[in-house]
């Protein structure tokens, strides 16, 4: 509350900064907006990032709604709104608003844990209304308010009188050191908004890459290093267990080794800040045909790559992927499908015949590692193998950003358990006989609840006891 | 074992227990808060069977089944309510809980069950499990938030006509209403990070999920503005319930996005 000195309280542009990142009501404003635009972001199609340099390209291609209004909506940036500037300041905003929070729930939780003594204006700065409920008891105001506070203690609450305060006042407080969950929360909340901003604006991930043994790749994004895959051991696990499989890599800088490391899934290989993360590994199916007089056929790929030798290598794109092999001579298509060990009875890799009509296929065969399978004549030979799926990346502070995640949770779930409690109690005047007590409580959820429960419980006793 | 049958039982029990939740409301001779209770522990066993029978008729329990994902909410929903209406004491609190929940049992039952796709086999960590878990706990939550406030706003609107309606209590309500909404910002908070920790450790990527997961996070977001609006100077009961029906909208809509994982390899 603010002291009366008769003259025009000073307008300060930094307090009324902080009052207003500090509302309650700018906060959800805030929220509000973050939550349309992920709801917009799942509506509107995003801009892939390889169009980042020509996204014209990619707005000539939108038809429909997002083709017509492509220009407006590019410039105001819904093409790519986690990217867009006002998304960005959306973020610092929201972060600022986190900061000043945590500053002032600090100072509550301080308050608290030093026992300081409360003012009035201390009071006042909680919020305009606060959840309240007014009991009357049947006794005199000093003898009410005495036995009030026996009665507070005895279910674990610390009493403080209020400096200022015309009426008997006091705030109770139950499990003060739980005040300081608050601060941690939104602490931690901001740490992961920071550790995320970081992440994304100086962040970057390379393409998948799926290397055969003694494969090069430059890192790239101005970095001098590269990689090379020196081997991948692939190990089946039992039962649908998960599979081991490991990468050995080198670092190079030009020719120069320097570094060997082991990648494994769940743990990268670190160089200069790079990480080299192994996100799975694919099947490669190695193959050769001959027709009825022993003679190589030519086997082309869905990569286009004709076969002079009769030997072609297949790679699976994904796991679901089930690559094509024309025999332009023979006016065959065969179908490759891999199914990974889900029940302990080992990979397969299933060789089918795509009819005519496009729809069916005639299964021709099924391999676990290699075989041969036979249609009109023709023979193929198959060699199953695996390459690892390696990628390139630098995302500095992920790690932290979700330990913040998950600080947040823990702090949440703690608030929730312990639920600290704190309520200022004000006995006025009697009159006739009964003093009127107002209960205000901190708001926060479920606070109404409490306080009308504590103040029922009060007045239970009090007549009781009376 | 038919999931369509027990989900069929499921939704009769959870009429039954709307009937008997609006006949309490218009004060009709009987024991009708008993019956409401009783049906709607009932219809939640006849949900778990019905989950169970038809993650057997999968062969595995996935979030990518459509039908799978609309009874783990429903199931959820009943489960949090129950719990948080004992808890509370809050008794039946209201019909709308009822009405929701045989909404989507009936949904359930028209579920598509084509195009049920799952990560590969050894990718189906405990992560992604815990995943699909918390999100269905959040989801059921922020449902049951959306339903207590739907039924504060229906008190008012009740209490206006004049009529003598045996009411939900405020105060039980608004605790129905606080603490669903936490148990939502914690479950879906907790659902959103194990998600991303998985989708971290299987693509090397925390961002690009898909657009279900999105609307989860919609989701937790205004779940947690309804627990924040309990901070404001006035009206914080209406805007509690007003954005907690929102969350629950978002949850809605997520299901009708299909799940994915952005997976690379095997």
């Amino acid at each position: 509350m603010a002291e009366q000195t008769g003259r025009e309280p000073r307008f300060e542009p930094l307090s009324a900064l902080w009052r207003i990142l500090a509302a309650t009501r700018t906060l959800l404003i805030l929220m509000g907006l973050l939550a349309l635009t992920l709801a917009a972001g799942t509506l509107i199609p995003q801009m892939p990032a390889e169009y980042a340099a020509d996204p014209q390209a990619w707005l000539a291609m939108q038809t429909g709604l997002w083709g017509q209004a492509s220009g407006f909506l590019h410039t105001l940036g819904a093409f790519d709104l986690y990217g867009s500037l006002w998304f960005r300041a959306l973020l610092v905003l929201l972060g600022l608003c986190l900061f000043v929070r945590a500053v002032d729930s600090i100072e509550l939780a301080w308050r608290v844990t030093r026992r300081e003594r409360w003012t009035r204006a201390a009071l006042a700065g909680w919020v305009a209304s606060p959840p309240q409920i007014q009991v009357s008891l049947p006794l005199p105001r000093e003898e009410t308010a005495g036995r009030l506070g026996v009665l507070l203690s005895e279910r674990g609450y610390w009493l403080s009188p209020v400096a200022d305060s015309t009426a008997s006042s006091f705030v109770a407080i139950r499990r003060g050191l739980a005040f300081w969950i608050r601060p941690l929360a939104y602490g931690s909340l901001l740490l992961a908004l920071v550790c995320l901003t970081v992440l994304s604006t100086w962040g970057w991930q390379g393409e998948a890459w799926q290397p055969r043994q003694g494969e090069v790749q430059p890192v790239g994004h101005g970095a001098p290093y590269s990689v090379r895959l020196d081997a991948f051991s692939f190990v089946p696990g039992a039962g649908g267990q998960p599979l081991e499989y490991s990468s050995r890599v080198t670092w190079l800088e030009g020719e120069d080794a320097l570094e060997q490391d082991l990648v494994e899934a769940g743990r990268t290989s670190e160089h200069g800040g790079i990480a080299l993360r192994q996100v799975g590994y694919v099947p490669v199916v190695r193959m050769r045909g001959w027709d009825g007089d022993n003679r190589p056929l030519m086997l082309e790929t869905e990569g286009d790559v004709l076969s002079m030798t009769g030997e072609a290598e297949v790679r699976f794109a994904s796991p679901d992927d089930q690559p094509l092999v024309l025999i332009s001579t023979q006016d065959l298509f065969l179908v490759l499908s891999f199914e990974p060990d889900c029940d302990g009875q080992g990979h397969t890799l299933q060789v089918s015949r795509l009819r005519e009509s496009g729809d069916d296929q005639d299964v021709l065969g099924t391999l676990r590692d290699s075989g041969t399978v036979s249609v009109d004549g023709l023979q193929f030979e198959l060699d199953l193998a695996f390459v690892p799926i390696l990628r390139l990346e630098r995302y500095p502070a992920a790690g932290l950003a979700l330990t913040g995640l998950a600080l947040f949770l823990v702090a949440l779930i703690a608030n929730w358990l312990v639920a600290p409690r704190l309520v200022w109690i004000l006995v006025a005047q009697e009159h006739e006989k009964h003093s009127p007590v107002r209960l205000l409580a901190l708001p926060g959820p479920g606070a109404e609840r409490w306080v009308s429960q504590l103040a029922g419980r009060l007045q239970e006793e009090q007549h009781d006891g009376a | 074992m038919a999931p369509e049958l027990w989900a069929g039982i499921a939704t009769a029990l959870l009429g039954l227990a709307a009937v008997a939740g609006g006949l309490a409301i218009f004060t009709v001779r009987g024991r009708w808060e008993a019956i409401v209770i009783g049906t709607r522990a009932a219809a939640l066993a006849a949900l778990i069977v019905a989950l169970i029978a038809a993650a057997m008729a999968q062969g595995r329990w996935t979030a990518a089944d459509p039908r799978q994902s609309v009874l783990s909410l429903v199931v959820a929903m009943l489960a949090v309510h129950l719990l948080l209406a004992w808890r509370l004491g809050a008794a039946g609190g209201g019909p709308m809980i009822d009405i929701a929940a045989l909404a989507l049992s009936l949904a359930s039952l028209f579920a598509l069950q084509a195009g049920v796709s799952s990560p590969p086999c050894g990718r189906q960590a405990f992560l992604l499990q815990a995943n699909w878990v918390l999100l269905s706990l959040g989801g059921g939550s922020a449902l049951v938030a959306g339903c207590a406030g739907l039924m504060l706003a229906l008190r008012k609107g009740l209490a206006w006509r004049g009529r003598d309606l045996q009411r939900p209590g405020w105060l039980p309500l608004v605790g129905l209403l606080s603490q669903a909404a936490v148990l939502a910002v914690v479950a879906l908070g907790g659902g959103l990070v194990a998600g991303a920790w998985w989708a971290w450790r299987a693509s090397g990527a925390m961002v690009g999920s898909s657009a279900r997961e999105v609307w989860m996070a919609v989701a937790w977001l205004t779940s947690a503005m309804s627990v924040l609006a309990w901070q404001l100077d006035g009206r914080r009961s209406r805007w509690a319930a007003g954005l907690a029906l929102v969350a629950a909208a978002a949850v809605l809509v997520g299901l009708l996005f299909p799940a994915g994982w952005s997976v690379a390899g095997i």
